[in-house]
């Protein structure tokens, strides 16, 4: 199995090459990225979003290293994308760094560890789902879908997805339905408002969802319209799994939660929009008391 | 407009009807017009309805409304079905924008819908405004389609 998603972003000599995931699944475009403000225009016109911004920041550390601190990087990349902690990967670069070795090595190192990492838990959780098992998911995860479904045939499950299409960006019809269908896995995609339906007809039977941020109580922050599905999980009492990374000791309330331009809201209906008003939350809180297990990224040290 | 300027909230699921607008009147309140996918009613229907009759809207996509809920802006919700089902039969998500209000204690009114034709509208999930989201047409066969859900469960108690 294999998808673009899985690593989106990637360095090359002296420029980094970014997946333009708002042109899947009509076209695998890489942006050229080579400089910081190239960077933080693929970044805030969500050209990149989850893995590919962790990447994208990384690569940039290495790429500006001379030119700029990665202090000042991470500032910047909070300021454009402000639920997202960059300013803590910031300092996970900061305490490698004081152990002497070159920024590209730690980099490479996190990248290759990472994805040992996803694998691991994807053979965990897979271990946690049921024999048949009707899996509902928002949004995209990179990839680690694919590895689920992997760890549940090695485990002689079988496994169907549910995915939410995730407007307003569609990153669920466009890109998560296109990565499990292009990889011939059993999967349907419904509009977000009926997973009420679905679950009340019990076609699925769990939930899965990634995590931009995690605290130590259990609560996650992802894509918006996933605390819905945790409740409604949790009214049907269908087990709902978060895929989570550096969970941190705060309070999630305490995490601004981004509120992108309210034009966003009407992408791919403009042509009706006649000027109206939108709220756009792109992010809400799931509590720990819906979350039935965080599988936290088993990273090395 | 920003979540924090939101103080006073009421929710609206399925066609409006024109004889019940004066009831979204009375509650002096700001209505959240969530899309509604497949059909988009929110945009073609609802939003356009209440401008005319000035009342102060917001538009939002579906998945949105949890968030809402959580950060208390929603004091009720108005469901529109269909008059005359035993039990209230509403559009697509009706079941969501329910569920949603009852597990949150947001009071629940139920008011029989307005007639508009969605004979022509696009009621496929993978496409949106002429946009085709799946370009496999293998996979076009995985499409999740539902038009009316009946949501008697979810509001006890509940009549059109």
């Amino acid at each position: 199995m294999d998808s673009p998603l899985l690593f989106p972003v990637s360095l090359t000599e002296n420029t980094i090459q970014v997946l333009d995931e708002t042109k899947i699944p009509y076209t695998c475009e890489y942006i050229t990225v080579k400089t910081l403000d190239d960077a933080l225009g693929v970044l805030g016109q969500m050209k990149t979003r989850s893995l590919g911004q962790v990447l994208l920041f990384f690569y940039c550390c290495v790429l500006f290293e001379n030119s700029c601190a990665s202090d000042e990087i991470a500032g910047k990349f909070q300021k454009t994308r402000p639920t997202f902690d960059f300013l803590f990967l910031n300092g996970l670069i900061k305490r490698y760094r004081a152990s002497g070795a070159p920024l590209d090595k730690i980099v490479s190192g996190f990248i290759t560890n990472f994805d040992r990492a996803r694998k691991l838990r994807a053979t965990t959780l897979a271990g946690l789902l049921p024999q048949e098992a009707h899996i509902l998911t928002i949004c995209n995860v990179n990839g680690e879908l694919l590895y689920l479904a992997e760890a549940l045939e090695s485990s002689g499950k079988h496994v169907s997805y549910y995915v939410c299409e995730t407007r307003p960006y569609l990153q669920g019809s466009r890109i998560t339905f296109w990565e499990l269908r292009k990889n011939n896995l059993s999967c349907y995609l419904l509009c977000d408002n009926q997973a009420a339906l679905l679950m009340k007809k019990q076609k699925v039977n769990c939930v899965v969802v990634g995590a931009d941020r995690a605290t130590k109580t259990g609560d996650i922050i992802n894509k918006t319209g996933t605390y819905a599905l945790g409740c409604l999980a949790r009214h049907f009492n269908i087990p709902f799994y978060a895929l989570t990374q550096y969970p941190r000791d705060i309070d999630v309330n305490s995490i601004e939660i981004e509120e992108r331009p309210p034009r966003e809201v009407f992408s791919y209906i403009e042509k009706w929009s006649n000027g109206q008003d939108a709220v756009y939350p792109a992010f809400d809180v799931v509590p720990g008391r819906l979350i039935t297990k965080s599988l936290e990224l088993p990273m090395k040290q | 407009m920003k979540l924090e300027t939101i103080k006073n909230a009421v929710l609206v699921w399925g066609i409006i009807s024109h004889e019940h607008i004066a009831c979204l009147k009375d509650e002096d309140a700001l209505v959240i017009v969530p899309e509604q996918r497949p059909y988009c009613v929110g945009i073609h229907h609802n939003l356009p309805l209440l401008s005319s009759h000035y009342i102060p809207a917001v538009y939002c996509t579906d998945n949105m409304i949890g968030i809402l809920f959580y950060t208390k802006k929603i004091k009720k919700t108005f469901l529109f079905c269909r008059k005359g089902s035993l039990r209230p039969e509403g559009m697509t998500g009706a079941s969501y924008a329910a569920l949603l209000s009852e597990i949150h204690r947001v009071p629940v009114c139920i008011l029989a819908e307005g007639e508009y034709d969605l004979s022509g509208f696009d009621r496929d999930a993978s496409t949106l405004a002429g946009h085709n989201f799946v370009v496999d047409e293998r996979s076009k066969k995985y499409i999740i389609h539902s038009e009316r859900e009946t949501i008697g469960e979810e509001v006890p108690g509940s009549e059109v």
